[in-house]
């Protein structure tokens, strides 16, 4: 089959590689129909992340149809349409039992490797570094599965891929990063980072009662479509002072929550950003929290930073004074998808949602090179790829 | 065995985990009551005074004297520096550097001695020093680079200082804090190792499945099958070769020992108790090796001789596994891209046994 590998820094490559086969009874192969390309697939691209080797199949985001299951499956079956979540779950474990399924204790085979880095290992997931499981993603024709009564949701007909693909991520890391905020009506959010999963996040703040959503990025496509498609003010960073701005937006006081959905590669200015920038190229940080910084030190007194961009290892000058004087709640985590994926479905169903209406190229699996290229440098006005396997 | 208190109390430190290893010989039958198969005590150091590489305080102790005069050394060394940095300097065959740089030298020096006299263990202490030797280090082999310097004399001085270093970083090794997981019990000498994991099954299901030996190759690395001969002894076929085991106790539902048949220095436990709040069990397994290590250590969790540690968290993880889902998670197998020729070769070297093919939970449910 074909499959989009990684070779190293910005080298992604179409590559033929055997099919994938069941390794386990819990396992289901899937032929993709539709997979995106994610933000935090560019960390990877950009070589940011440890652990990847080459060869590695990418893809985290993927739907599709079951060809083939393993003996111990019972819920699905050959021929059903699914869409599958990037953290792969058991099911059964302390975790698990409770919703916490990105913190799965069974199914990343390398969580030695985790350990080191993080003290505790999470779940595995598709095509995202050794350090979470080393599992080949789903940027292939074919891609294996594992513990398929667990993750994959069965979609219906009558919706197509487009609808119902950002279950798999995007969707509910962008509601969870809201849900997290605690919103009570009335409420102002700021979000900064404009990407899929800010979008996302801003409609979630609205659904869940915010009154006004301030969003921060400095591309205008994506500005625009915070705007308009999302309803939220926005600020460019680049010709305004974003804390300062922030003041004066809330009579001084800072929004009641901040969501930071940019991660550990931000874009910015100033001094903290050179720095981070120096010392991340001297590989004596591994991430870039400038945009964290900001929503820690814009946030209100007593108020909700939820993190749903994506870190990898250490960051440096977190203001944790500011965080403990000022009785902050740092809420984070990779999705727990599984635990959205039916009630996100509900509301796509009932039309409160329409996550289609962000992707800006369709392209084929052979041109998921260039698709990297448009997204990372934002060419083409590039702000969610999807690609498609099939003819 | 005895458990008595032989600290000398200079510096408190978390109670090793030390587990009793009686073992009756007739062991095999189930006739020793209820109590549990590995005793944690609170005892520190071990009463008859055999060197112990694996007890900090009797380390530390037995170091004593050597850290004492380390630190004497740096702050006399310091001293000189401080009050005479050009005497210092034209001794140690250093000209043109400033005063300043050697007083300050001088002083971080000083700190240091007073650190090892107070007994500081910290890790930023320990190798704050180690980092200071190396800074004079190179400092020394800058000055060796310029002519107007005394070659000779710099070269001696580098030797010792070379040797200050290496004596530090000794000292140091043996002061940083010991692995819980990794204390053997008093008076036992060789390798003990000691991991947990919950699992999130019964007590009695998980002495089941562990009971029926010839399960044992599903979740051990590097063992490939296990045949049982009779009520006590089985055979273990693993990658380093064959050998009999033979079960030393077993408690149902609580755990159960074993040892090489065929030379009883090396022994192996598993034990079973409640997680808290009725969440599942706690799993122990401990093994333990007398040097020359011999095959149950080796056998018992597949290639022990590299990473014992990394061998024995595999198991208990695999088990887990096995227990709460029926199956290993693997990613062996799977498809990639061309891979480079170095990863080629770590999958090779560290890649260890795979994971066991796959088989669906049969004995247990
Ligand atoms: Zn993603
Ligand atoms: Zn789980």
């Amino acid at each position: 089959m074909k499959a989009n590998c990684w070779h190293g820094k910005r080298d992604v490559r179409i590559e033929q590689v055997p099919d994938p086969a069941i390794l386990n009874p819990g396992d289901a192969i899937i032929k993709v129909s539709s997979t995106a390309i994610c933000g935090s697939d560019l960390h990877l691209y950009n070589g940011v992340v440890p652990s990847m080797e080459q060869g590695d199949i990418l893809g985290h985001e993927f739907m599709g149809e079951v060809v083939e299951t393993g003996s111990a499956v019972r819920k699905l079956k050959v021929g059903d349409r699914v869409v599958v979540p990037f953290p792969i779950a058991c099911g059964r474990c302390f975790f698990c039992e409770q919703q916490l399924y990105s913190v799965c204790e069974n199914s990343n085979p390398n969580a030695y490797m985790a350990e080191k880095m993080w003290g505790h290992s999470g779940a595995g997931i598709f095509g995202y570094s050794h350090l979470t499981g080393g599992y080949a993603g789903g940027q292939a024709e074919y891609v294996r599965v594992p513990f398929a009564d667990v993750g994959p949701i069965k979609v219906p007909d009558e919706l197509k891929d487009e609808q119902v693909l950002f279950l798999s991520d995007i969707l509910p890391t962008g509601y969870m990063a809201a849900e997290a905020c605690a919103i009570t009506p009335g409420q102002v959010v700021a979000v900064w980072g404009c990407g899929p999963v800010g979008q996302f996040a801003i409609q979630s703040a609205f659904l869940l009662g915010a009154e006004r959503v301030i969003a921060i990025d400095h591309y205008p496509e994506r500005l625009r479509m915070a705007r308009e498609l999302s309803g939220a003010e926005t600020l460019h960073f680049d010709a305004v002072d974003v804390p300062d701005a922030l003041r004066e937006m809330t009579g001084g006081r800072g929004p009641d929550a901040c969501i930071d959905a940019v991660g550990m590669e931000a874009h910015g200015s100033g001094v903290s950003y050179i720095y981070d920038r120096l010392k991340q190229t001297m590989k004596l940080e591994s991430d870039r929290p400038t945009a964290l910084r900001e929503a820690l030190m814009a946030c209100r007194n007593g108020g909700v930073v939820s993190v749903p961009g994506a870190y990898g290892g250490f960051s440096d000058k977190i203001p944790f004074g500011s965080i403990m004087n000022r009785s902050l709640t740092i809420k984070t985590g990779q999705t727990h998808v599984q635990r959205y994926m039916q009630p996100l479905l509900e509301r796509i169903q009932r039309g409160e949602l329409d996550p289609g209406a962000i992707i800006s190229h369709h392209l084929t699996l052979d041109e998921a090179p260039h698709g990297y290229e448009i997204f990372q440098k934002k060419q083409e006005q590039c702000i969610k790829v999807v690609l498609h396997p099939g003819p | 065995m005895q458990n008595e208190d032989i600290s000398d109390g200079a510096t408190a430190r978390p109670p090793a985990w030390q587990a009793s290893m009686e073992i009756p010989d007739d062991a095999g039958a189930s006739d020793h009551g209820h109590d549990a198969i590995l005793h944690y005590t609170s005892t520190r150091g071990q009463a008859d005074g055999r060197p112990q590489r694996h007890i900090p305080d009797a380390s530390a102790h037995g170091n004593h004297a050597m850290i004492r005069a380390l630190g004497w050394l740096s702050i006399g060394l310091g001293l000189a520096q401080l009050v005479a940095p050009q005497g210092l300097a034209r001794a140690s065959g250093l000209r043109g550097v400033s005063s300043v740089w050697i007083r300050a030298i001088g002083l971080r020096e000083m700190a240091c001695g007073v650190a090892l006299l107070r007994g500081e263990t910290r890790p930023a202490w320990r190798w704050s020093r180690i980092a200071g030797d190396a800074m004079d280090l190179s400092l020394l082999g800058v000055a060796m680079a310029s002519r107007r310097n005394a070659r000779t004399r710099l070269a001696a001085t580098a030797a010792v200082v070379a040797g200050v270093t290496a004596i530090d970083y000794i000292a140091s090794a043996q002061l940083a804090p010991r692995k819980l997981s990794e204390l053997p019990a008093p008076g036992e000498a060789g390798l003990a190792l000691q991991k947990s994991v919950i699992v999130n099954r019964s007590a009695d299901d998980c002495y089941r499945a562990w009971r029926d030996l010839e399960n044992l190759p599903r979740f051990m690395p590097g063992l490939q099958s296990v045949q049982v001969i009779d009520a006590r002894r089985s055979r273990w076929n693993s990658v380093e070769g064959v050998w009999i085991g033979e079960l030393t106790q077993e408690r149902p539902g609580q755990g159960m020992r074993w040892r090489a048949a065929e030379n009883h220095t090396e022994t192996g436990a598993l034990e079973l108790s409640p997680a808290p709040d009725g969440r599942g069990t706690v799993v122990t397994m401990q093994l333990h090796m007398q040097p020359p290590a011999g095959k149950v250590g080796t056998a018992v969790a597949g290639l022990f001789s590299q990473a014992p540690a990394y061998q024995i968290e595999t198991t208990l993880r695999r088990f887990k596994q096995w227990m709460e889902t029926g199956e290993v998670s693997t990613t062996e197998g799977q498809p990639s891209g061309k891979r480079s020729f170095k990863t080629r070769l770590l999958h090779k070297a560290g890649g260890t046994a795979p994971a066991p093919r796959p088989q669906a939970n049969g004995g247990v449910s």
